[in-house]
């Protein structure tokens, strides 16, 4: 059975935090993002609450969401006992929110009434996704938790919040949805609404993020980027993902590598790995063209080199290292993880989305390229 | 705490248990696994090098031949973005590159290294004059392109270091080829400054890097070793005759900008005037060490008197007495027949205190009078002593030009209303570059004249190098189509 919902709401605009204003007498947990923590923007969106809201603020929010913050959360969850969450931030900070709510709720026996994502980068679609990917540190271990509970009620796009997204942050988050667009594409449940999902965000992406790079406060491209992201997010919540990102959740596990950059690093890799198959090859060149970032008589082989070059032209132009050793990771260090890295992305949640399924030596060949 | 992260990891355990199908464990790697600190990005490092300075010939090339195997496939445009990026970024640090290469090598003027730089800058023309060719017909289409040959070695001269950087990135570069930059040891700081900045411009506009490499100890062996190694396609070396010479017999393609001593003629036709306005501006522009400045003068005894006092009117100070002539040439040539560094690029003043010889005002060059064997002719001195040779009559002015340009096919000019005379000189002297009532900087594009031409291939015969010197010819033949004019069906 082919099946494709869009269980969140999705509230775009300059006049999108208004829906904020329906919360009369709710607690409203706000699980935001550090770098709004005490800042005017916080204020401001508080400010969209109706006075008879109550609100508690929980900020520690890290980058790769450890179990440790998320313990953190809950605890002020069960004090607070939210009937709302609104999370507010990147990737990091809503998938912080998803995990608190996901064990918050189980512990106390208690379900939200709602839950509000607002995304500060353009990046993971985390705002229309059922999952929440979380660290455990003690564990070099990256995972996701996948339930379709877990998918925000309401998402509001107010591309207004993306403007201080620093440079490089941009550029991570950019090419995070390029991989959910690429790896959707081609994943096993993508269905016809996936794709076209897929190939418009392709298409943003590929034509405009080093532009909005470049022009940070151009809030029409930011806009659009913004709204690509969330397109691709729920591209990937039905289709899936695949080995690119089962790859690079074990770089940001072992190395720290910020997750959109960890991703960019192996999608080239991956994009030629999969176009072995012909179906996928067909795929990857459709979009391609169609985004104009392969010629429009290019053969299917031609167009899927195009857009490999593409991707990697849009690394050079935005500053992204392109391999481990570029980023700082010494290629002894990479080259002894191997076998680990190997093992647990074959483990990873999105390993089953991948139209091919590679053997070991393939996984650790993809791996290889990335080293230095 | 403690107890509601145990109550964490139990729901995160069957929940794992229920996702993946049968395999129990969740994704954990094992926990001595090597994690590193977290490390922020080093952009603009790569391998061992930092913005196209390596510590050794082998890692420099390697970098260069890296980035040649995308740069040999990437778009024109991408030419056009680099080459953009060059110009853009260096136009605010043109004074002080001018000041930091007269600093550097004690050579020439300011104010003609301003003018260098804007020539070699925007005066070079890009990948839009390697225009492809093409024929049709019977045959159908033949068609012949402008290609790369992948990594130049190229090597530069300590008179124009930062201006041969320059603009042998932006010629070679339009061609699609990536280059290594064996500096002059005499102008290492300032031509590593240059590449450095190049390669910030070139990576902040376009992400592209080790474009053009150097290393961070220049030295003779290094070049010799950067001519050998297997991944340098071609050669374009601007030099002395034994280092083009090593690059001729490399057994590699070679461009070999040589030596030269520019004979300026003057017959009794010329404009007096301004045959002695355009000698002296062209001579003492940059302490005459250009390659293609006038470096003699042959004139008609008739009007000889009439040029040295037109001279003097523009600044040359006349050196007469023949113990003087003798001191000069004494100081300025070494034993060995090569002009003393230490007077190569100076000022004329400069040399006429260091030879004891008392002068007034501010001289821009050195005059006198020479027979055309005196050391001072025939050696291509680069500095401002601009010795003037006597002839009867215009065929023994040419027959003289001839021999002290000693067969460099370098540059030569003359001044003459005669068109006679001007195209039969023009045909004998078989110059690369020769300027007809002008001043010889005009061959070099200063001031407007064509395009800038820093590297001028004399003995291998390109000529004022343009992008299409560093370029393979290639040539498609497809018989069975296209031509419009006909069809054979
Ligand atoms: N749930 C999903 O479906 C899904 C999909 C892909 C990735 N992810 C996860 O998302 C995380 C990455 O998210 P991300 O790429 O958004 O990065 P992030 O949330 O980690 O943010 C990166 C940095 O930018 C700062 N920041 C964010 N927005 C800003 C703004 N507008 N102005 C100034 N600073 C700002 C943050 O404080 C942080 O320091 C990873 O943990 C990744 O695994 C989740
Ligand atoms: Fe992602």
């Amino acid at each position: 059975m082919e099946k494709f919902t869009i269980p969140t709401k999705i509230i775009a605009g300059s006049d999108s935090l208004d829906v904020l204003q329906a919360f009369e007498s709710q607690k409203v947990m706000f699980v935001c993002d550090p770098f709004l923590n005490g800042s005017d923007t916080l204020k401001m969106i508080e400010s969209h609450l109706p006075s008879s809201a109550e609100v508690k603020v929980f900020a520690d929010v890290k980058p790769n969401p450890p179990l440790t913050s998320i313990t953190a959360g809950v605890k002020v969850y069960q004090e607070f006992d939210p009937s709302v969450i609104v999370t507010l931030g990147g990737g990091s900070a809503i998938d912080t929110a998803k995990a608190i709510r996901n064990f918050g709720e189980k512990i106390s026996g208690k379900q939200l009434s709602c839950f509000v994502a607002i995304p500060t980068t353009s990046g993971t679609g985390s705002e229309v996704t059922n999952t929440a990917v979380v660290s455990d540190e003690e564990n070099h271990a990256k995972f996701p938790i996948m339930d379709d509970h877990l998918i925000p009620d309401i998402a509001i796009l107010y591309p207004q919040l993306v403007v201080s997204a620093p440079a490089s942050v941009t550029a991570y988050s950019g090419m995070d949805v390029m991989t959910h667009s690429l790896e959707s594409l081609v994943a096993n449940d993508a269905n016809l609404f996936t794709e076209a999902l897929a190939e418009k965000a392709i298409d943003v992406i590929g034509n405009h993020l080093v532009e909005a790079y470049r022009n940070p406060t151009n809030i029409e491209l930011r806009h659009i980027v913004h709204e690509a992201a969330t397109a691709a997010g729920l591209a990937f919540n039905t289709a899936g993902l695949g080995i690119t990102h089962s790859i690079a959740h074990q770089l940001g596990a072992q190395f720290h590598v910020p997750h959109g950059l960890a991703c960019a690093m192996v999608l080239p890799h991956v994009v030629a790995f999969n176009a072995q198959d012909k179906k996928c090859e067909a795929k990857y060149a459709e979009a391609a063209r169609k985004a104009r970032l392969a010629g429009a008589d290019s053969s299917d082989r031609m167009a899927v080199r195009e857009l490999i070059r593409k991707l990697q032209a849009m690394m050079r132009q935005m500053k992204c290292p392109r391999t481990l050793a570029a980023f700082g990771i010494k290629p002894e260090d990479a080259k002894a993880a191997c076998e680990t890295i190997v093992k647990a992305a074959r483990k990873d949640g999105t390993f089953p989305g991948n139209p091919i399924v590679p053997t070991d030596e393939q996984l650790a060949e993809i791996y290889q390229k990335v080293i230095e | 705490m403690a107890e509601l992260e145990d109550q964490i990891r139990k729901i995160i355990q069957d929940e794992l248990n229920q996702q993946s199908s049968g395999d129990t464990t969740p994704a954990t790697a094992s926990s001595n696994a090597a994690a590193s600190t977290t490390a922020t990005s080093a952009p603009l490092t790569s391998g061992q090098g930092k913005l196209g300075i390596f510590p050794d010939v082998d890692s420099a090339i390697a970098a260069a031949k890296a980035a040649e195997d995308q740069f040999v496939d990437a778009s024109i445009e991408t030419r056009t973005q680099v080459i953009d990026a060059i110009k853009k970024g260096f136009k605010p640090y043109i004074e002080q590159m001018a000041k930091a290469i007269r600093e550097e090598t004690g050579m020439g003027t300011v104010e003609a290294k301003i003018a260098k730089l804007n020539n070699a800058l925007y005066n070079t023309p890009g990948p839009e004059i390697l225009q492809p060719e093409a024929e049709t017909g019977d045959g159908g289409l033949i068609m012949y392109e402008y290609a790369p040959y992948g990594v130049i070695g190229a090597v530069g001269p300590s008179t124009n270091p930062s201006e041969t950087v320059i603009a042998n990135a932006i010629m070679m570069l339009a061609g699609g080829n990536t280059l290594f930059f064996g500096a002059h040891p005499g102008a290492k700081n300032i031509t590593r400054w240059t590449i450095e900045k190049l390669n910030q411009f070139v990576y902040d506009a376009t992400g592209w890097q080790n474009l053009v490499v150097g290393i961070e100890n220049p030295s003779i062996e290094a070049v010799q070793k950067m001519m050998a190694h297997p991944d340098i396609a071609c050669l374009a070396v601007t030099g002395g005759p034994a280092v083009v010479h090593q690059a001729m017999t490399s057994g590699k393609k070679a461009i070999g900008a040589g030596a030269g001593n520019p004979p300026a003629m003057v017959d009794a036709t010329a404009d007096i005037k301004l045959a002695a306005h355009n000698i002296i501006d062209s001579a003492s522009f940059d302490n005459d060490i250009l390659c293609t400045a006038e470096k003699e003068v042959v004139v008609e005894s008739s009007v000889k008197d009439e040029l040295i006092k037109d001279m003097q009117d523009e600044g040359a100070f006349l050196v007469t007495k023949p113990e003087d002539i003798q001191k000069l040439a004494d100081m300025t040539i070494q034993d060995n027949g090569a002009p003393d560094r230490k007077f190569v690029g100076k000022d004329a003043n400069y040399i006429l205190a260091q030879a004891g010889i008392r002068y007034e005002g501010r001289p821009k060059e050195i005059i006198l009078e020479a027979a055309k064997d005196h050391p001072l002719v025939m050696t291509e001195n680069l500095m401002p002593i601009l010795p003037i040779v006597n002839c009867p009559d215009f065929d023994s002015v040419l027959k003289t030009a001839v021999e002290v340009e000693q067969g460099f096919h370098h540059t030569a000019s003359i001044h003459s209303r005669d068109l006679i005379h001007i195209n039969k000189a023009a045909h004998r002297m078989n110059t690369s570059i020769f300027v007809v009532n002008g001043p010889t900087y005009a061959g070099t594009g200063v001031g407007f004249t064509g395009a800038s031409a820093l590297t001028i291939a004399t003995p291998t015969g390109e000529g004022t190098t343009t992008a299409k010197s560093f370029t393979r010819r290639r040539r498609l033949n497809s018989p069975q189509a296209f031509s419009l004019r006909s069809w054979n069906d």
